[in-house]
């Protein structure tokens, strides 16, 4: 099979957010996103797509951060990666915030707001000027394929165009996603430390309670 | 209002979302300096900070916001 690397565009905002959903849900069929603001996943999917055509660059909502693999002229794989505080020097975590904050109907925002303590375990933190990877997902026909591989190297050539100097590159799967984790190590990633909850609601919003931060560091 | 007065209620609401005072209120103050500043609580935050001064930011405005000072100057120019 002949796949065709590029950067997402517009076009491929509606495959990007079911890429999302689908990464959301890791290796279960439960969509935490959803649960956790009390929304169905259609409409989960109608606010991604809302956050994408925002067109806001620098965070695991932008449409700019994502690369796929095109097959018989449509995408069937894509990865999301980018280079942390690049934009404006703006934490990612806070673009994402403005963009569910923008997006997303204030009675579901409250909602959220007050499960933090159940997910406060599991919230990771990304370093400045590290690349960051989120929200991977191939189609079941075109798996076994090495896409994913294939678009992470994708990813750190555009990380050394963004940035030459570019440290490193940090990853934050899910424990139990054995196939994820396998894909780092081959690339070179290795784990440095896990975020566990013991909260006894976690698994409701998230896909596993032990997330990991794996890391590669360039020479 | 006086730029003194909106840091001591932008202040204000930091402790009362946060949830704890260590932090020292300065112009370089970024969010990713202060503890329990996330996603969550910066959404809190931010709803706050437009209640107080009642005014409404725009998407394009707040991703401009990358400290205390920038954030300062945008509430000075909605008021």
């Amino acid at each position: 099979m002949e796949f065709l690397f590029r950067k997402a565009n517009l076009d491929d905002i509606p495959f990007i957010a079911r890429t999302i959903i689908e990464a959301e849900k890791g290796t279960t069929n439960n969509l935490g996103l959803a649960n956790f603001f009390e929304l169905s996943e259609a409409e989960i999917f109608e606010l991604i797509i809302s956050m994408l055509n925002e067109e806001i660059d620098g965070c695991e909502f932008s449409i700019s951060s994502f690369l796929v693999a095109e097959y018989g002229g449509r995408p069937v794989a894509a990865l999301g990666g980018w280079l942390e505080g690049y934009f404006d020097e703006m934490p990612s975590t806070i673009l994402k915030a403005n963009l569910i904050n923008y997006t997303f109907p204030k009675g579901n925002l409250i909602k959220g707001q007050h499960k933090n303590d159940i997910i406060k375990d599991l919230k990771i933190f990304r370093d400045r000027e590290a690349y960051q990877f989120e929200y991977a997902y191939v189609e079941r026909k075109y798996r076994g394929n090495k896409l994913m591989q294939k678009l992470m190297d994708e990813h750190f050539k555009n990380a050394f165009k963004i940035n030459p100097n570019v440290k490193k590159a940090q990853s934050f799967p899910f424990a139990n996603n054995l196939t994820s984790i396998k894909i780092h190590k081959d690339a070179g990633f290795e784990i440095i430390k896990q975020y566990k909850s013991n909260h006894p609601e976690i698994l409701k919003y998230s896909p596993y309670n032990i997330r990991l931060l794996m890391e590669i560091v360039f020479k | 209002m006086e730029r003194t007065e909106i840091l001591q209620k932008v202040r204000i609401i930091l402790v009362s979302v946060l949830k704890h005072e260590n932090f020292s209120i300065r112009d370089d103050l970024r969010a990713t300096d202060v503890e329990g500043w996330d996603s969550l609580t910066h959404m809190e935050i931010i709803n706050e900070i437009e209640k107080a001064f009642n005014c409404k930011f725009k998407l394009k405005e707040l991703n401009k916001l990358n400290n205390i000072s920038t954030l300062i100057e945008l509430i000075q120019s909605k008021i």
